[in-house]
């Protein structure tokens, strides 16, 4: 707390002595990509496209807005229920869904600092949200100090079925997003999430080939968290009841990177260490490393590795284990058979490829443009239980447990 | 604690190497302004790394502010 009060004088400072100094324009850009992510399983592929586009205009020397539009293309299946004896994947719940988000901000530069503020809009046919975002970023000491403050807020909406006044037991599971965020259905209700997102970074420039970056996050989720859809077998199939996680989560996060130039091989090398904990017991850590390397002086390759393990929630259970919902019932009111809470590690390597076009001393190209970057990268993750029991260990069984590719374009002028 | 010492040690670290008489001059920063330099250049990039990984890892957010909605289903 006393960093962020630091940081956060540091950071009136700038704005007081910014006011008194110039302010310099920034890049005018559209950034455009397609990406796609694939996950297989034994009967039903989850199939995710993402096109994204991005753009942002100068308005004025001190002040540029920028738009973006994204959307989530997702079909696949999930199954039905979680518990033993396994839901197999043939009476699984097929889906499909689109999200779309509209984003617009505005940014101000005076002086040193950076100012940008932001709301986003975003919809799926089962989940709805409004989130808003702040930030603040000042250059210190011949711009060899960067302080940055994030906020954000989100004001979410989560379908769901009509379980008002009724215990944990006896909550039923959402059955179709038909009719959601429609008041005049009956059996449908509209539950609140609210999150509140604060982060503080620190870039330090060490030497002229070293950069490092030190940043915190903290994160308040407040509401209905868990997936509506879900059901949850327990006491022997005696009791099928909605997936119920507890309503509050408070999530702490610090991470390290540092990035130091190859001058000699006209490449860099990164790295980065992320340590994870939340009030809901989940720890995780993550390690990254990268190498980018200039092929020629329109061409840049990067590989990268990834590796992440996080620790089960409190209240998780794997449906084979003894100590399962099905054999023991929930611990405490909660029971979930959500994945991501579970004990796992994966690993991912990746490359990207892509070509750069800038303008030179003969001046822009195309008569207009000062750059474009065309960039394609595949990434490849493999999912490693930690516990031998189902569903969870079936994560190890594919070589591949994710694709992700992408193709993307950046043009600037 | 452990963390919150080590991550104190780190700070200071990082200030007295930067803050100090070593402090990097403009005409030393040819490497530092490189894209290959910068870890998140690629903006695209990064937002869909943060937006995949978060939805299939339990420890999303808490990084940094973000906005958006789900689209994990």
């Amino acid at each position: 707390m006393q960093l962020i009060r630091l940081l956060a004088a540091a950071l009136a400072a700038a704005v007081l002595t910014a006011l008194f100094c110039g302010a310099a324009f920034a890049e005018d850009r559209v950034d455009a990509s397609l990406s796609y992510f694939v996950e297989p399983a034994p009967r039903e592929t989850l199939h995710v496209f993402h096109p994204q586009v991005n753009a942002n205009v100068d308005l004025h020397r001190a002040i540029s807005v920028q738009v973006s539009y994204d959307a989530d293309v997702v079909s696949g299946a999930t199954p039905r229920t979680y518990g033993t004896p396994m839901d197999a994947i043939s009476s699984a719940t097929k889906f499909s869904d689109v999200r779309h988000a509209f984003h617009g901000g505005v940014e101000g530069r005076i002086g040193p600092t950076t100012l940008s503020a932001g709301y986003t809009y975003a919809f799926e046919n089962d989940y709805r949200s409004h989130a808003i975002d702040a930030s603040a970023r000042v250059d210190l000491w011949g711009k060899n100090t960067t302080f940055r403050l994030d906020y954000s807020h989100n004001f979410d909406s989560v379908c769901n079925a009509d379980n008002r006044g009724v215990q944990p037991l006896e909550r039923q599971a959402l059955t179709t997003s038909t009719g959601c965020f429609n008041s005049g259905t009956k059996g449908i209700l509209t539950e609140p999430l609210a999150i509140d997102g604060y982060a503080a970074s620190w870039t330090q420039v060490l030497t002229p080939i070293v950069l490092t970056e030190l940043s915190v996050g903290f994160q308040v989720l407040d509401g209905f968290q868990s997936n509506p859809y879900r059901r949850v077998r327990l006491f022997s199939g005696t009791v099928e009841a909605q997936e119920s996680e507890p309503l509050l989560r408070q999530r702490f996060s610090v991470q390290a990177r540092v990035r130091v130039a190859i001058r000699k091989l006209r490449a860099a090398v990164g790295a980065s260490g992320r340590a994870y904990w939340d009030s809901w017991g989940v720890k995780s850590g993550t390690a990254e490393v990268s190498w980018e390397q200039y092929m020629a002086p329109q061409w840049l390759l990067r590989v990268r590795g990834r590796f992440y393990q996080q620790g089960r929630a409190l209240f998780y259970r794997d449906a084979g284990e003894a100590l399962s919902y099905d054999a023991v019932g929930p611990v405490g009111q909660y029971f979930t058979g959500d994945r991501e809470l579970s004990p796992f590690r994966d690993y991912l390597a990746g490359f990207k490829i892509s070509y750069l076009k800038t303008a030179d001393e003969r001046g822009k190209f195309w008569r207009f443009f000062e750059g474009l970057d065309v960039n394609v990268k595949l990434d490849l993750i493999k999912y490693d239980a930690i516990t031998p029991h189902p569903p969870n260990e079936a994560r190890s069984n594919s070589v591949i447990g994710a694709l992700i590719s992408q193709l993307s374009a950046s043009l600037r002028w | 604690m452990r963390i919150l010492i080590a991550t104190l040690l780190a700070a200071m670290s990082m200030g007295l190497a930067g803050c100090g008489r070593y402090a990097v001059r403009p005409d030393e920063k040819e490497y530092l302004a490189d894209r290959i330099m910068q870890p998140d250049y690629d903006a695209t990039e990064s937002a869909l790394d943060q937006h995949v990984l978060s939805n299939r890892e339990g420890s999303a957010g808490g990084s940094g502010a973000s906005g958006g909605g789900c689209g994990c289903n």
